[in-house]
């Protein structure tokens, strides 16, 4: 829960990532095809040669409303080797510092998140990507979607 | 003078005139008196003790100079080549490999040649060579597997971090290329492309420095095979073609002990002793050959033997020993019947012989040569002799492949699975059967079974595709079309495995990422095609 | 203007020798070739000053080389390079024709001093 957290505002709320699991953020105005997509998972990209499965982070939370065709603002995410891309759409980011969280933070969990800051501006959720991933993985079995 | 510089450039060059000595020296066992054979050999000792003079590698020069003292008067014909000079040159010669090796692993050369040059120089007046045990064998004969010559000593791990950094550079290189075109400065736009062209051949590079020609394994089975015909007092001569075709690095090595294994196999108990050959009246000396052929990615390595075959009745018996059922084993084709010589354990020799024990190894050929992604295939004719037949990628990373198009989405064919590709009016495809080689191909549409919206257009391509399950089995083909909307080009497609997320796609096989950095899959069209098929006849 | 030279020698490492040491001493390597008949046809289609020859080479070996780049009379030196015990050849090629030569293994001040007596 703790370091720097880097703050995305989407219609639903505002939603909170590591700074450390973030690798880059792209910009992309259309996503390849990725065979067998379902649910929030929404295409595939490439960062620095690898390729990236992407999800919808509206989606993945519930609220699957289209988003208008802004192009695709996708925060690459990477742990211990693995790669998600997470498609934000046009919304924007910020950050929060570590120091400013102190005593801010609490471990209300939802479906794919684990904490809640209660910044200044209002709460901010912390996405809980390992659970994302699984999800993801499991929407991408065969088994799930044949 | 600073030599140690020259270090690489010797090791590499000494490795070269060794096998060229190895093959020479085993050569001359047929032909004594080959004088181009000679000539050779001559200039390899001539070309060793110049730069291990040089380097002041002295032992090696030593041994070098003494046996080059020795062909100068063979090719000259003031000596007469034998059995036994020949045997003390390949002595040296194991010694100057261990020599070699210790250059390269900066050891101490202190090896004591003293006895080597002593019966060198007893050869050269023609005096009977007495044989001094060769101190440190590099190669201990018949015993390991097969050895690469270890010119490139690099990590594989360092070669996929370079084709990142190159990925990396496709992606600066994709953003130049965006820049020239709202650019006017015609030098701009072809630094930009002199850039690309740089990048491309680098990448290239990397990909092809991976591959070493199958020559570098073959090189040490001559003498596998004259030591393992020794041992056995077999007479077997022994020949390759087709050596000079590359493969990967990684699945060289991996062919290695499989060839070993299978070469041993084939001399004891396969080959016959002379005198069966002789009453059966079939040649002497009996022949192992080593053929490689590619087939369009994919290379075909056959070893056959001219010996005995394999006894099928004694399988059966075997198997059923075994405790398979002999209605099962009597219901057999012929092909799944040899191929239960993969079994573990299972050997038709009625004799366990020091060289291979119990017919060793086939399922560990088996398995090795599955593991890289290869099929193996038996063929055997009763008295007449066996053929091992393997086919397997080139690389473990590269597939060529045809770049289509439906939809506006990219996806890569593996060139290895097509049969034709055509381009046909739309109003031909929709019956979903084509007519092809005279029957009738069920066709399957891309954008349908992926879900892709695609524009009506009258033009299509139909690429006509072998689905059967094992690449490269015997047997008839199963033929099927895709269609997409259009193809591209045929592409060397660095392909990557499928991780998690996506590891348990079963439409796609692999991902490449293309140039300009777009993620493209490469599709896994029997898959596909079965699943979609599946769908319509339920 | 710095002279040209050609190397001959079967070997990439006494090639690649040669050639550091003359490129250190301000010579241009126009060629480098594997054996005596490529070492003809450079000496004629690359108009060096000097052509140093390994004796022994595949194809064509130097003496040979000496000899036929010789009886061209094209405006060049040769230079014979070998290991001892090639007196005999060395003699010969330069009674055909050779300016000089030079005994392997290779030092830097043994070249030099061969090609600075005789260019």
């Amino acid at each position: 829960m703790e370091g720097d957290k880097l703050i995305i505002s989407l219609g639903s709320g505002r939603f909170a990532l590591d700074t450390k699991a973030v690798a880059g953020i792209i910009e992309q105005e259309k996503l390849p095809f990725l065979p067998g997509r379902s649910g929030f998972v929404s295409g595939i990209v490439s960062f620095r040669n690898e390729p990236v499965t992407v999800i919808d982070l509206s989606g993945a939370l519930g609220d699957f409303t289209e988003t208008a065709g802004a192009g695709h603002k996708i925060i690459i995410l990477s742990v211990k080797g693995r790669l998600l891309g997470i498609d934000i759409g046009s919304s924007q980011v910020s950050f929060i510092w570590d120091e400013e969280l102190k005593g801010r933070t609490t471990g209300e969990k939802g479906l794919y998140t684990s904490g809640r800051i209660y910044a200044a501006e209002g709460p901010v959720d912390i996405i809980d990507w390992q659970a994302l991933f699984n999800e993801t993985t499991r929407l991408l079995s065969t088994e799930d979607h044949a | 003078m600073d030599v140690s510089k020259y270090k690489a450039l010797y090791l590499q060059e000494t490795g070269e005139h060794l096998s060229g000595i190895e093959t020479g020296l085993l050569s001359l066992e047929q032909n004594p008196g080959d004088s181009f054979v000679l000539d050779n050999l001559f200039r390899h000792y001539h070309s060793i003790k110049g730069m291990s003079a040089s380097m002041g590698y002295e032992p090696m020069m030593l041994l070098a100079h003494a046996e080059e003292d020795l062909l100068d008067k063979l090719r000259s014909g003031a000596l007469a080549n034998s059995e036994e000079i020949t045997t003390v040159l390949l002595k040296c010669l194991d010694t100057m490999k261990t020599l070699a090796e210790r250059v390269r692993a900066d050891e101490p050369l202190d090896i004591d040649v003293s006895a080597l040059l002593a019966s060198l120089k007893a050869a050269a007046v023609g005096q009977a060579a007495r044989m001094p045990p060769a101190p440190a064998a590099a190669l201990a004969s018949g015993g390991q597997g097969l050895k690469l010559s270890s010119v490139m000593k690099v990590e594989g791990r360092l070669f996929d971090e370079l084709l990142a950094t190159v990925g990396d550079l496709f992606m600066t290189l994709s953003s130049f290329k965006t820049l020239t075109h709202g650019s006017r400065s015609v030098e701009f736009k072809n630094g930009v492309h002199q850039l690309g062209k740089t990048v491309n051949s680098l990448h290239d590079t990397i990909i092809f420095a991976r591959m070493l020609p199958l020559e570098d394994l073959a090189a040490g089975l001559p003498r596998l095979v004259r030591d393992l015909a020794k041992e056995t007092g077999k007479e077997v001569s022994f020949t390759t073609e087709g050596m000079d075709i590359s493969l990967d690095r990684t699945i060289l090595e991996g062919l290695g002990s499989p060839l070993v294994h299978i070469i041993r196999n084939a001399i004891d108990h396969g080959i016959e002793q002379t005198e069966e050959r002789k009453k059966a009246g079939k040649p002497l000396p009996a022949v192992i050959s080593i053929k490689a052929v590619t087939r369009k990615d994919r290379v075909v390595i056959e070893v056959s033997d001219d010996g005995r075959g394999i006894d099928r009745e004694r399988l059966k018996a075997k198997a059923v020993s075994r405790g398979i059922s002999a209605e099962k084993v009597e219901s057999m084709a012929d092909r799944e019947l040899l191929k239960l010589i993969c079994l573990p354990g299972l050997s038709t020799a009625e004799t366990v012989t020091s060289i291979s024990g119990r017919g060793v190894g086939m399922d560990v050929v088996k398995e090795a040569v599955e593991s890289f992604g290869g099929s193996l295939e038996i063929e055997s004719k009763r008295y007449l002799g066996t053929k091992i037949i393997m086919e397997m990628p080139r690389t473990s990373s590269i597939t060529k492949a045809l770049l289509v198009e439906t939809g506006g989405e990219q996806f890569l064919v593996p060139i290895s699975r097509i049969e034709k590709v055509i381009e046909l009016e739309t109003k031909e495809l929709e019956t979903g059967l084509y007519e092809y080689a005279g029957t009738q191909i069920p066709v399957v549409s891309l954008a349908a079974a992926f879900g892709i919206k695609t524009e009506s257009r009258l033009r299509r391509t139909l690429i006509v595709l072998d689905i059967k399950g094992t690449y490269g089995s015997a047997g008839e083909k199963i033929l099927a079309g895709l269609v997409v909307d259009d193809f591209s080009d045929e592409i060397d497609a660095y392909v990557k495995p499928l991780l998690p997320p996506i590891s348990k796609l079963r439409e796609a096989s692999g991902i490449t990422v293309l140039g300009d950095g777009r993620p493209v899959f490469l599709l896994d069209v029997p898959q596909i095609i079965s699943k979609t098929l599946t769908g319509r006849n339920p | 203007m710095p002279k040209k030279v050609l190397i001959a020698d079967d070997t990439e490492f006494f090639r690649t020798a040669l050639r550091d040491i003359l490129l250190g001493a301000g010579y241009t390597v126009v060629g480098e070739a594997a054996n005596g008949a490529e070492a003809l046809d450079m000496a004629v289609e690359l108009k060096p000053d000097l052509v140093i020859l390994d004796v022994v080479m595949p194809v064509k070996n130097g003496l040979e080389a000496a000899k036929a780049i010789s009886a061209l009379n094209l405006p060049l030196k040769i230079v014979m390079c070998t290991s001892l015990g090639y007196e005999p050849i060395v003699e010969e090629a330069i009674r055909s024709g050779a300016s000089g030569y030079i005994i392997k293994p290779l030092s830097e001040a043994k070249v030099l001093n061969t090609l600075n007596s005789i260019i």
